[in-house]
């Protein structure tokens, strides 16, 4: 019982990159929450599992800083639906995000090249 | 905070959003053919903690901080209700400490900064110069160097100057001694003081064409005029010269200082014009105060730079410009510095030098209290932290972070303080009612010193460092704590082993209070003895009538001039008052009991046999009129008159002191610096002639007035003793005085009783304000105790539930756990004591009749203090001892 880890500190783990793993996913148009999470766990092949507890959390913690923006729609079901839409300062974070993220891999392969050299 | 409907709306908006993602993935799992229950729940496992979600969620939105700050002080405010007890204890003793000492320190600030009553300029300055190489300094510069200082300064504009003296007020209803000011003719422009009747002072009225002009106060208006409508162009007498009534000060106005409180303005260079003109140019002679009201355009520090200036350029013009009074006369400053500072009514006062002395030791003193004061509420707090151990490892471990328990102990901590902060004020205004009755000051000296804003920011930031200082002990205990063995163990794992700093602040405690209480007993018996001392004489039916002749030295007024002819006029009032009816025996003296300072003197026998007593210069039948006999020899008479032999009369201890057991009669002695060889006629009893003496056994020699070569004093108080009632005799005797000179003013009239109770009331006030500080000391002494006696029975509770459990009795453990409280304030108790004893042996001079280890006072304090301990460590025994076995051990 006093093991169970700490829900908050979950998120302070993933907050960078999932905030980037939504506004990537939010690229191809409008999405509501379910979707969301769908589309990320079926791009990244399952690597990531993102929890609900996470995810909502994040979206409205996006939408308060303006980056989406939620409108109310009904699905292609018919069922009324919240769904989040990038907005301008959204892409523009989008494309910070993303070329930070490339910084990022590529030092982490040179990083790792490199490793591979001294092992061999 | 987000308003309530909003987050309503938002919180709606965040559930149906959950709704919908479960709905579709409902949908989804029917879809690959799960049954609608089966989707149902497969959505709900996948979704996970549907509320945590929602929670999570929705703290993006509201502003958490906030919420939970107020969360945390509601949290805060029920310590109030869930533990009054601690609370009240707690809430009491940092409201009498803040509240006390606040009074206090707002007190002395006021009496600090406070201007004059009636003095409405917040521009003012005061300049003065210092000495280092003198002590204390008068204010004092000569009328010239006054007049450079008020062409020269650029920085300082419209000067004024006053000369404070006493002065002789002829009125139609009598003469009156009074003081009063010779100020410049801007004096009442430049003080901002508005004249309520008639005009203050012209240019004009300097040259004293159409004679002198003068401003009374209020108070003379309406004692003396009965606020007659037209008072203005009036005459009156002032030191015996006609000066026209042209003003009447505001109420309350009594000149630009504090003291002595003045009661007439006359310009002062018309009126030394008349009388002493050389004292107007002597550049030596110290004669008035200056102030001055800063320039616009110039800072403190400018002013102060320039003074510099100005002094050193009058110095090095006239080498002797400065100077100062000393027990040897007008001395010059060897090394003067100006000094400039703010104006108040205390700016030109000693007080000005000593009191932030004052307030720097008390603010250390007031801190150190709070100190203790703040451990032992940390004490009370951490007795509670011990009982909800269990309480917090169960918020722990349901996820309530660290700093989020250590907030709420510190929001408990803020309501005990704010709430301490609010009855600080009551206590504050409630002492200050009480210490202006106690201690009576001078009217008007303390009118403002109430508690105000600024006193209420000084208490609150002393009550929220005290809320930090108590609150961070147990919140640091308690982020310490290891959730696993408190879940398993209960309260016994924690706070293992008593504090020893709290121990020993229980021992300081008691120490502090021993002494205080020690000191307050002694000070107690001391003035009971002192009070009812026997003094040799009887004090009844004496009436005491001070007439004021003035100086001899031409430096102040003289009701009458000559040596000569003030010696026979004492004797021609004593022959016309000896004949009144109603007077049985009359003499005079130059000293009445009550005078706060008694000066020895040395009196010599021979170069062998030297000895101080005090010398007393009294009229022919002195003895008589106090109801005594000379025990060989003869008393003082009219005969010892100038030009016979120099006698004098001694009482028996001081003959016992320089002649043994020879009969001191015709021998001579010589008395003080100037050897003033005088013979003795008579031994006399020993009697305490000044009232109550903190020397049980004075040693007296009494000289013939009429024989002192440089004539009476200012003041002299005849002694009349009377027949029937006060009220009947007063006016039979200011009636004889006046029949022998109609201008003599009549000082004060008092009886003997009245004098000698002014002897105690100085010790009376110590004794109360000595008792008032050992209650409180002794208060928090026993919370201390307390404090401490119930964070131990706290954590004994399972050794207690074992003891009874093995057949102890409640009575047993109560009796065990006041013993041990008993033994532990022992340490304290001896620290004490020494400590009494220490202090009580340096200040012996100041008790009376008792002596520093008085065995009545140590074993009453030792009583007292031992029942406090009791008292204080009952009630946890008590508690300790109702606690229900079953409970107490399932703890395990």
């Amino acid at each position: 019982m006093a093991k169970a880890p700490r829900y908050q500190n979950r998120i302070d783990l993933l907050q960078g990159t999932l905030d980037f793993m939504i506004l990537q996913t939010l690229r191809w148009g409008a999405q509501h929450g379910y979707g969301i999470s769908h589309a990320i766990n079926a791009n990244s092949s399952a690597a990531f599992k993102v929890g609900t507890g996470s995810m909502y959390p994040a979206l409205h913690r996006l939408e308060k800083r303006g980056w989406i923006r939620a409108e109310w729609r009904n699905s292609e079901n018919n069922q009324r639906a919240k769904y989040y839409v990038l907005t301008a300062a959204g892409k523009k974070q989008l494309t910070a995000e993303q070329s930070r993220w490339k910084q990022l891999v590529d030092a982490m392969a040179s990083l790792m090249k490199r490793r591979k050299h001294e092992e061999a | 905070m987000l308003p309530r409907w909003l987050r309503r709306s938002r919180a709606r908006e965040i559930r149906e959003e959950i709704e919908t993602h479960v709905a579709m993935a409902t949908r989804d799992y029917e879809a690959r053919g799960l049954t609608p229950e089966e989707a149902r729940a497969a959505a709900n496992r996948e979704f996970g903690n549907v509320l945590l979600v929602r929670q999570a969620t929705a703290d993006v939105w509201s502003w958490i901080r906030l919420e939970q700050w107020l969360q945390d002080a509601r949290f805060g405010a029920r310590i109030i209700r869930h533990a009054p007890g601690l609370s009240a204890a707690a809430i009491l003793l940092i409201a009498l400490v803040i509240g006390g000492n606040a009074t206090v320190y707002s007190m002395v600030n006021s009496i600090l900064v406070s201007p004059a009553a009636g003095v409405n300029r917040d521009d003012l300055v005061v300049i003065r110069h210092v000495d280092p190489g003198v002590s204390i300094t008068d204010p004092f510069v000569s009328f010239p160097n006054f007049e450079d200082y008020a062409r020269h300064s650029t920085t300082v504009r419209d000067f004024v100057a006053w000369h404070g003296q006493r002065m002789t007020l002829g009125a139609p209803t009598g003469n009156f001694a009074v003081f009063g000011s010779l100020v410049t003719t801007n004096y009442f422009d430049a003080l901002g003081v508005e004249i309520g009747r008639g005009r203050g002072f012209l240019a004009r009225d300097d040259d004293a064409r159409e004679g002198v002009v003068v401003v009374v106060s209020h108070r003379v208006w309406q004692e003396q005029f009965n606020l007659a409508e037209d008072v203005i162009g009036r005459t009156i007498t002032i030191n015996r010269i006609a000066a026209t009534i042209v003003g009447v000060a505001p109420a309350g106005f009594a000149g630009a200082l504090l003291t002595p409180g003045e009661d007439l303005w006359m310009p002062v260079r018309s009126y030394f014009r008349l009388t002493r003109q050389d004292e107007l140019t002597n550049r030596t002679l110290p004669l008035v105060a200056m102030a001055g009201r800063l320039s616009p355009s110039a800072s403190l520090a400018e002013a102060r730079s320039e003074f510099a200036t100005l002094s050193s350029q009058l110095r090095s013009t006239y080498p002797n410009a400065f100077t100062t009074y000393s027990p040897r006369g007008v001395v010059p400053l060897s090394n003067p510095r100006a000094v400039v500072s703010r104006y108040s009514a205390t700016a030109l006062l000693p007080i000005a030098d000593m009191a932030p002395v004052f307030l720097a030791v008390f603010s250390v003193v007031t801190l150190l209290t709070l100190v203790v004061v703040c451990a032992n509420v940390a004490n009370l707090l951490l007795g509670r932290t011990v009982e909800r151990q269990r309480d917090t490892a169960v918020r722990h471990s349901l996820g309530a972070s660290r700093t989020r328990i250590v907030r709420m102990l510190l929001a408990e901590g803020a309501t005990l303080a704010i709430t301490a902060w609010f009855a600080a004020y009551i206590v504050a205004w409630w002492t200050s009612a009480l210490l202006l009755r106690v201690i009576e000051p001078r009217p008007g000296l303390l009118a403002g010193a109430r508690p105000d804003w600024t006193l209420a920011a000084y208490g609150m930031t002393l009550a929220l460092l005290a809320t930090l200082a108590f609150s961070l002990a147990p919140a640091l205990r308690s982020w310490r704590v290891q959730v696993h063995p408190l879940l398993k163990a209960g309260e016994q794992s924690i706070a293992r082993g008593r504090s020893r700093l709290s121990t020993a602040l229980v021992v300081v405690q008691f120490a502090l209070s021993v002494l205080l209480v020690t000191s307050a007993g002694l000070a107690y018996r001391s003035m009971t003895t002192l009070s009812s001392a026997d003094l040799g004489f009887t004090p009844d039916d004496l009436l005491l009538v001070t007439v004021r002749l003035g100086r001899g030295n031409g430096a102040g007024e003289e009701p009458v001039a000559d040596n000569e002819q003030r010696a026979a006029l004492l004797e021609r009032i004593r022959d016309r008052l000896s004949t009144t009816p109603g007077v049985e025996a009359v003499s005079y003296t130059r000293r009445i009991p009550g005078a706060t300072l008694l000066a020895s003197t040395r009196i010599r026998r021979d170069d062998q046999t030297v000895t101080t007593g005090f010398v007393r210069q009294v009229g022919p039948g002195y003895l008589a009129a106090l109801g005594l006999k000379a025990i060989a020899g003869r008393e003082l008479t009219a005969a010892d008159r100038r030009g016979a032999t120099r006698v004098a009369m001694i009482n028996q201890r001081l003959a016992a002191e320089l002649f043994g057991s020879e009969p001191p009669l015709a021998h001579s002695v010589l008395i003080g610096e100037k050897n003033e060889r005088v013979e003795i006629v008579g031994v006399i009893p020993d009697a305490l002639f000044d009232g109550p003496n903190h020397d049980p056994h004075p040693r007296y020699l009494f000289v013939a007035e009429q024989q002192v070569p440089e004539g009476p004093p200012i003041d002299l108080s005849f002694i009349v003793r009377h027949r029937g009632t006060l009220d009947a005799i007063t006016p039979i005797v200011t009636r004889a005085i006046g029949e022998v000179d109609a201008a003599l003013p009549i000082a004060g009239m008092s009886t003997m009783n009245a004098r000698l109770a002014l002897v105690t009331e100085l010790e009376a006030q110590i004794v109360q304000l000595l008792a008032c500080f050992a209650a409180l000391s002794l208060i928090i002494a026993a919370f201390g105790h307390y404090a401490v006696a119930m964070f131990d029975m706290r954590r004994r509770t399972r050794e207690f539930g074992v003891r009874m459990a093995l057949g102890a009795s409640a009575q047993r453990i109560q009796h065990a756990v006041v013993r041990e409280a008993l033994v532990q304030s022992l340490p304290g108790l001896v620290i004490g004591f020494v400590l009494s004893a220490g202090v009580a042996v340096s200040f012996k001079g100041l008790l009376f009749g008792v002596t520093p280890v008085d065995p009545m006072t140590y074993a009453g304090v030792f009583l007292l203090l031992m029942l406090t301990s009791v008292v204080a460590s009952y009630l946890p025994a008590w508690r300790a001892s109702r606690v229900n076995v079953i409970e107490a051990l399932r703890q395990e």
